[in-house]
């Protein structure tokens, strides 16, 4: 079809494929067929209907004729390019109107009015009378769009009508139009909602400003007020207005200059999010907060929902007894349906569904594979161990890890696979007989221990015990047991757990070095601090992980600064990579020697110590031991316990009290050593110490400049109270001189 | 002859395993049992050479908390780190010895017995999983058996797809197998590889 080239020479032409379907098509037709070239067959009965059209027709020709100024198109062509024409009111809508309304919305898109034209259309087949004129809106949409020529009919059509009849028309129009408004008007809000569905989205301000009906619902998002508040803690609120508030709220959030309510600021929107985001999805509001801290609020909505569901079932292939190709055939031919894991992972497979229990096919039982997070992968990946090595799994539990890197290795070298639960050791007993692994150790330490134990491995794997805030989706009881004291138990263990861990490496190792950090967790307490830690207490260096997706892990965060290679470890989030969230990093150790403190420095002078001094000393020497007793992590552990402890708390805060109470049980004027070992001898040392307790006072603080504060170390207020300031401190010290001076004198 | 070889084979290992001793007992005790499962029942008496002086290293037997494990012996240097009562697991378990001095095997020596194996069933798909819960073989999920087995030897047994599934002691000679009733036990079942599911805790 085609614009015909003129005008004048008009085909008619029959009604579509659609009209044909419609009730009274035969009518219709013959219709067209009287108008125009008289048939040679004489129908008495069609030539009286083809007559009572004729008087109808002339009514809606009038609104036609009204609509025309308005609606017409403003070009040269609006002569014969008539628009669809709006109907006359209906007396009832047929089914056919259905498949009319929705063909004629394909062709009506770009036409204006839409309401209008659908109701007009609503109205088009009812009655006999009626069916001129459908036939020409009928004729008219089908061929509107594609043939204009159709639109002369109906000009010609209208210059047929009197002037007396046009008005005659448009006052019976007019009426129906006023009946119908009450329809109308429906439709139209119908239309104008749904319109507003999509643009409140969009915040197009135009767009706005025409759909005012229900724009102040959806526009405004207002809080509610405190008694609104204390309501809703009484009653049981529905769960959809929760979500819904949610998502409004971070919407307002996501763009605050142009959505927020006047003289609300951005507080009072997160605190009802967090509220909101803890009743809806069962966190506890330190959780909440804590996300918060990590996470962007629209990303966050994305972690909390994909913490809800469960992470695809995935499994490893076992190559030291088959391959994947065939294990894939086996199952499939039980019935499983799966798919290989990625581009990342050779020997990974998910499972979408099964008609077996996965985990008890024979061929799960032969060994031949191991259920295993896609998560789990990484780690060993990254470690990527070679044939021949000693590898170290400190926490195997329940030994997928340890399995897989027996499976790289290829049965070569040892791996020890230890744990601290006994209970837990059974499953890597289990697993390790099942996978036909021959070369491995599996022994029952605290992983603190192993130093001592057995050390000179040429590559470690800690995946050390967390709060499971990454794997919430397997546990949903971490959403609200996890609490301030569980996170820094965590990290403290974790930190002791590092240190072990990287002294149990052996540096010189040709071929290794490598030490792998992991947790399950997605905190930064946990994660890139532990870290950071161990960059600062041993000579170790971050190096690429070699896993090419995931994001990076932050240098900064809230208050913290990090090492900046910390960019070199790796998160995975379960709302961005479809795998438990997991915090993976690779250190490699270049040296074996641990590194000295900088505080024990200088000549120690057995001077009587003047009060103050002395109280200086007292505050300062807290920080001393925690360097000193990195020192003693070496050494041979004493059968007394302090020195035990000293050694374990990395952070010092043992060290600290075993300082206070050394300085409060002895005579801090008597230099008598206590039965500990050297540390202690060196805090007794360094309270008398008057001259260089200004040094040492700076030493040590340009070391805590670069060490972070924990919680644990930060002085009470009693304590804090014990120092001086520097400027105090330096005129007390002239004083003194001036009156030694003149003692002497 | 072959009583003589089996005799030379058995004071081989009986060597080794004495020099290895991780606790002072009666050597001979442990191994009367070691030696009527192994040889006599199993009769993989003639490969144990096989098992031990293999081409990337020399393999032993070690006896630690009334558990047999065969560990390579480098493992072994690394293993004596590690304190007895911390000691879990080392190479491979093969089977431990009950409280009345019997040596059991484990289905985790299923790996090393089943090259070995000289005696040999196969298990129709029907009864494979009936197997695998620890019941008897029946004659009517016989598939195949080696010929020339005798009563009561020890085979191991196969899928028909051969992915070995455990091991038992033959109830009937293979010419008996043949003109028994189908519901009558071919084979007595002693361990199958779904014990790592249904047994874990006893593994170790």
């Amino acid at each position: 079809m085609g614009r015909k080239l003129d005008p004048t020479t008009y085909v008619k032409r029959g009604p579509g494929r659609k009209s044909r379907k419609q009730k009274g098509a035969e009518t219709e037709l013959t219709k067209f067929i009287t108008e125009g070239d008289s048939d040679s067959s004489y129908n008495p009965r069609a030539e009286f209907i083809a007559g009572k059209r004729a008087q109808v027709t002339k009514k809606p020709k009038v609104t036609a004729v009204k609509e025309e100024p308005n609606k017409g198109f403003t070009d040269e062509n609006s002569e014969w390019l008539k628009p669809a024409k709006r109907k006359r009111e209906a007396d009832h809508i047929d089914d056919d109107d259905d498949d009319d309304s929705d063909s004629q919305w394909e062709q009506e898109e770009d036409e204006e009015g839409e309401g209008q034209k659908k109701k007009g259309k609503r109205q088009l087949i009812e009655n006999d009378d009626d069916d001129d004129d459908d036939d020409d809106d009928l004729v008219d949409d089908y061929g509107a769009s594609e043939d204009s020529g159709e639109g002369e009919k109906e000009g010609e059509s209208d210059e047929e009508l009197l002037p007396i009849e046009k008005a005659a028309k448009k006052q019976k129009k007019l009426q129906e139009v006023m009946d119908q408004e009450t329809d109308d008007d429906d439709e139209e809000e119908e239309e104008e909602e749904d319109k507003d569905g999509e643009k409140s989205g969009d915040e197009d301000m135009d767009e706005e400003d025409t759909v005012q009906v229900n724009i102040d619902e959806m526009d405004t998002f207002k809080l509610p007020k405190a008694e609104d508040i204390a309501k809703e803690g009484v009653m049981l609120v529905d769960l959809q207005t929760i979500h819904q508030r949610i998502k409004d709220n971070v919407d307002v959030l996501s763009h605050f200059s142009t959505k927020r309510e006047g003289g609300k600021d951005r507080a009072e929107y997160l605190s009802l999010l967090k509220k909101d985001l803890s009743t809806y999805y069962s966190y506890n509001n330190f959780l909440i907060d804590k996300l918060l801290e990590i996470f962007p609020v629209s990303e966050l909505i994305d972690f909390l929902e994909a913490n809800e569901i469960q992470r695809p079932v995935t499994i490893r292939t076992n190559t030291l007894k088959t391959r994947r190709r065939d294990l894939a055939q086996a199952l499939i031919n039980r019935g499983v349906n799966l798919d290989p894991l990625g581009k990342w992972s050779k020997v990974g497979l998910v499972i979408f569904d099964s008609s077996v229990p996965i985990g008890a096919t024979p061929e799960y039982l032969a060994g031949h594979y191991m259920l295993q997070g896609a998560s789990s992968f990484l780690p060993v990946m990254a470690l990527s161990p070679q044939e021949g090595e000693t590898i170290l799994d400190m926490s195997s539990a329940p030994g997928g890890k340890a399995t897989y890197i027996a499976q790289l290795m290829r049965n070569t070298g040892v791996v020890v696979a230890n744990d601290a639960s006994a209970d837990r050791l059974k499953s890597v007993v289990g697993n390790i007989h099942r996978l036909g692994v021959t070369n491995s150790v599996v022994c029952n330490y605290d992983g603190r221990q192993f130093p001592k134990v057995m050390g000179g491995f040429d590559r470690v794997l800690l995946d050390a015990p967390c709060s499971g805030t990454g794997v919430i989706s397997k546990d949903p009881a971490v959403k609200t047991s996890k609490d301030e004291s569980d996170i820094q138990r965590s990290a403290h263990l974790q930190k002791e757990l590092i240190l072990a861990a990287i002294d149990s490496v052996n540096a010189e190792s040709p071929s290794g070095g490598y030490l792998v950090y992991c947790t399950c967790s997605i905190m930064v307490e946990e994660n890139e601090w532990v870290v950071d830690y161990a960059l600062k207490k041993r000579n170790v260096k971050l190096v690429p992980t070699g896993l090419d997706f995931g994001k990076e892990g932050f240098t900064r965060f809230k208050e913290r600064r990090f090492h900046p290679s910390l960019k070199l470890s790796r998160r995975f989030y379960p709302h961005s990579h479809n795998m438990d969230g997991f915090f993976v990093a690779k250190l490699k150790k270049f040296s074996n020697t641990v590194p000295t403190t900088t505080v024990d420095n200088g000549a120690v002078e057995e001077t009587e110590p003047s009060g103050d001094v002395k109280v200086q000393s007292d505050s300062f020497d807290e920080e001393k031991p925690f360097k000193a007793g990195s020192k003693n992590k070496s050494k041979k552990q004493k059968p007394d316990g302090k020195p035990v402890v000293s050694q374990a708390t990395a952070n010092g805060k043992s060290a600290k009290s075993i300082a206070k109470k050394t300085q409060k049980n002895e005579n801090p004027t008597v230099p008598k050593k206590a039965k500990m070992d050297n540390e202690t001898e060196k805090v007794d040392k360094e309270i008398n110490k008057s001259n260089i307790v200004k040094t040492d006072k700076e030493t040590s603080k340009e070391g805590s400049r670069f060490q972070k504060k924990g919680d644990k170390q930060r002085k009470s207020h009693i304590q804090s109270k014990k120092r001086i300031g520097k400027n105090k401190f330096n005129k007390l010290k002239k004083l003194l001189k001036n009156e030694f001076g003149n003692e002497h004198l | 002859m072959l009583v003589d070889a089996r005799l030379y084979l058995t004071s081989y290992v009986l060597d080794i395993v004495c020099l290895q001793m991780a606790r002072d007992l009666q050597c001979s005790e442990y191994l009367q049992g070691l030696k009527k499962s192994l040889f006599s029942v199993h009769s993989i008496g003639e490969n144990i050479k096989l098992l031990v002086d293999r081409p990337d290293g020399t393999y032993c037997f070690r006896l630690h908390n009334d558990r047999v494990y065969y560990i390579s012996e480098r493992i072994l240097k690394l293993a004596t780190n590690i304190s007895r009562d911390k000691l879990v697991s080392v190479g491979t378990c093969f089977g431990k010895f009950t409280k009345t001095l019997k040596f059991r095997l484990h289905i985790t020596a299923l790996d090393f017995l089943a090259p070995y194996a000289k005696f040999k069933v196969w298990v129709k798909p029907g009864q494979e999983q009936s197997f695998l819960y620890g019941n008897h073989v029946l004659k009517s999920g016989l598939g195949r058996i080696t010929e020339n087995t005798n009563q009561y030897q020890g085979v191991v047994v196969y899928s028909m797809s051969d992915v070995p599934l455990g091991f038992g002691v033959a109830a009937k000679s293979t010419q008996e197998c043949r003109r028994v009733d189908p519901m009558s036990i071919v084979v007595f079942h002693q361990a199958d590889i779904g014990e790592f599911i249904r047994s874990e805790d006893t593994l170790t």
